[in-house]
């Protein structure tokens, strides 16, 4: 039963849109998807408009477009909701650079990206494979990534680096090395560092529109902390241990210090400009010592926080 | 919305430093308008982030420490750190959804004769300015002839399940007081980008042409950006020569870039000294447009 008729703008690139919206007029039923409306427009309108779907339940996460600007899964947005909030539906692909026709979009970035650190599972030989509930528990969110590609068109690192893994490579190393079963957990983080995790800037595209709530900014921090439990050496691990060391000792982040510390002389060296610059307008002085009043209650907090298993 | 012009101010640790202009600014801000900002020195560092990665608990630890002394004054946080309003806001939701945990630590602060109770709410002073003061009365220098970037980052936004004001796809609440200040705002497609702070000692060059893109977008229609972060305000005010370079704009002619508090503060009629102006890398630009 149609429920309303709905006008549709879509971006088409094809032979001869590129770029431009194009406008359709549907109807759909109550509890219609964009999905649906999508579908409705091909089967009906226009047999050329190109998209991607597949299981229609979120599940595959082959409908990944913006909808309204918005990276989402078309089969899990109800028309009624989107107009509601947004007054007008106006979807066009995730990425205009990688287009291969109206919606779709070229993946071989993503999944280059993903085959790239080898995504399978390798299991202990000879170990005890039982996972307790709390172990399932510890991964389980990572686990819920459909590789729909929102997170990596989303992600700003990922956009002006190339070399860099990207939110749902790192996801899934994250899963991969928090397994009881996996063999090569170091290695793990270590491909992850190599990656580029410490080049994430806790943006938090990634988990804002990731559409499984696998938190992909979560799983990078995760990683994190086990790169320096597993002591893979880089300069954003440097960083994390002065920010602590400062934290501690201060109560407060002392910026001077930790920068002097995590760069070292030889690389301050090379920055004089800047130093010259940052001291002539008052923003930086000579390291100085600063303790918060009741440090002592901060200090014995974080010493149980370290201690904590 | 409860109005309650009496804050915990949360300046952040950036505020003591590189970015004390900012400080400065939002005390002659608050002072002209009539809210009250409590300072608590005993305040410790968020964590922004960066404890996190050594360390879930020793951050969740502090940010307990610090809602349970607010807590004993009976006010809400206001920060001017979208990076201190995420932390602590995030924090904040893990502590009130998990009973056991939250218990734990509030074992470890009775030692300290503190509690935290989960009933305060932490915000960004922008939210505070736009939604919670008539500023229109208040103003003495509308700022007519001024076109301004807002910039919102990141942490004023995401994750938006975590904080108090929700509007992560299409937010407006900057342009809401640009409007009210008399100025203009300008659309530009980078206002929600990310400034590249959190990984400049781990990929420097990444981080300037993330803040680069920013500076881009902008300069191309607005006189100036205006930040509601300091960790923002210093990649693209400080190190703005350096970003600029890194993303191959043209280098000799620098954008202006303003705290948030100077922006008002200027519309309120508080002269650009008192507003710390002379410590922002290049004003000259902004200044001669009033």
């Amino acid at each position: 039963m149609v429920f309303l008729k709905l006008k549709i703008s879509v971006k088409r690139f094809n032979e001869k849109k590129r770029g431009e919206f194009e406008d359709f007029q549907v109807d759909v039923r109550k509890g219609a998807t964009v999905l649906d409306a999508l579908n409705s427009i091909q089967q009906q309108l226009d047999s050329s408009l190109a998209f991607r779907k597949n299981c229609r339940r979120g599940a595959c996460g082959a409908c990944a477009m913006k909808i309204n600007g918005v990276p989402k899964l078309a089969c899990e947005t109800s028309v009624e909701k989107e107009l509601k909030q947004r007054g007008e539906i106006s979807i066009s692909p995730l990425s205009e650079e990688k287009i291969v026709r109206d919606l779709i979009i070229d993946e071989t970035i993503f999944w280059q990206k993903i085959n790239s650190i080898s995504p399978s599972l390798e299991c202990k030989k000879n170990a005890d494979l039982r996972v307790s509930p709390e172990q399932v528990e510890n991964i389980s969110k990572a686990s819920s990534c459909n590789y729909c590609g929102i997170c990596l068109e989303a992600c700003k690192v990922a956009q002006t680096d190339s070399s860099y893994l990207g939110p749902a490579a790192f996801t899934l190393l994250s899963k991969l090395a928090g397994d009881p079963r996996e063999d090569k957990a170091r290695e793990r983080v270590e491909r992850a560092v190599a990656g580029g995790l410490w080049s994430c800037t806790r943006a938090f595209n990634c988990t804002e529109y990731c559409p499984k709530h696998a938190e992909p900014a979560q799983a990078i921090e995760k990683l994190r902390s086990l790169s320096i439990k597993h002591g893979v050496q880089h300069a954003g691990a440097v960083h994390a241990k002065n920010f602590c060391e400062s934290a501690n000792s201060t109560g407060k982040i002392d910026f001077e210090t930790v920068a002097f510390k995590t760069l070292g002389l030889s690389k301050l060296k090379q920055k004089l400009d800047v130093l010259l610059r940052l001291l002539s307008h008052k923003k930086i002085s000579l390291p100085r010592v600063h303790g918060i009043p009741k440090l002592a209650s901060a200090k014995k907090l974080l010493k149980k926080a370290f201690e904590k298993k | 919305m409860p109005h309650n012009p009496k804050y915990a101010f949360f300046p952040g640790c950036l505020d003591d430093n590189v970015t004390r202009e900012q400080y400065v600014a939002t005390k002659k801000v608050a002072e002209k308008i009539g809210i009250k900002l409590f300072e608590f020195p005993e305040f410790s560092c968020c964590g922004s982030g960066a404890v996190r990665d050594a360390n879930e608990f020793a951050e969740l630890a502090l940010n307990a420490r610090n809602f349970a002394i607010a807590d004993e004054k009976d006010l809400d946080i206001v920060t001017t750190c979208s990076t201190c309003l995420m932390t602590m806001s995030r924090a904040k939701a893990r502590l009130d959804s998990d009973k056991k945990l939250k218990s734990e630590i509030n074992e470890q602060l009775a030692e300290f004769g503190l509690l935290y109770s989960g009933k305060i709410w932490v915000k960004h002073w922008l939210w505070v300015l736009a939604d919670e003061i008539n500023l229109k009365p208040l103003i003495e220098k509308p700022l007519d002839k001024l076109r301004v970037a807002p910039f919102y980052g990141c942490h004023l936004l995401r994750p938006s399940k975590f904080l108090w004001k929700q509007e992560p796809d299409n937010p407006k609440t900057f342009e809401k007081l640009i409007e009210t200040l008399g100025a203009k705002p300008i659309e530009f497609p980078e206002k929600k980008d990310c400034c590249g702070f959190h990984s400049l000692f781990a990929n420097e060059l990444n981080s300037l042409k993330l803040s680069g893109k920013i500076l881009g977008g902008a300069e191309k229609r607005a006189d100036c950006i205006v930040t509601a972060c300091p960790h923002c305000h210093f990649m693209l005010d400080a190190l703005q020569t350096e970003a600029r370079k890194a993303s191959g704009l043209n280098k000799k002619t620098l954008l202006p870039v303003i705290h948030l508090s100077q922006l008002v503060g200027l519309a309120l009629g508080i002269p650009a000294k008192e507003l710390g102006l002379d410590n922002n890398i290049s004003t000259e630009k902004l200044l001669g447009k009033l």
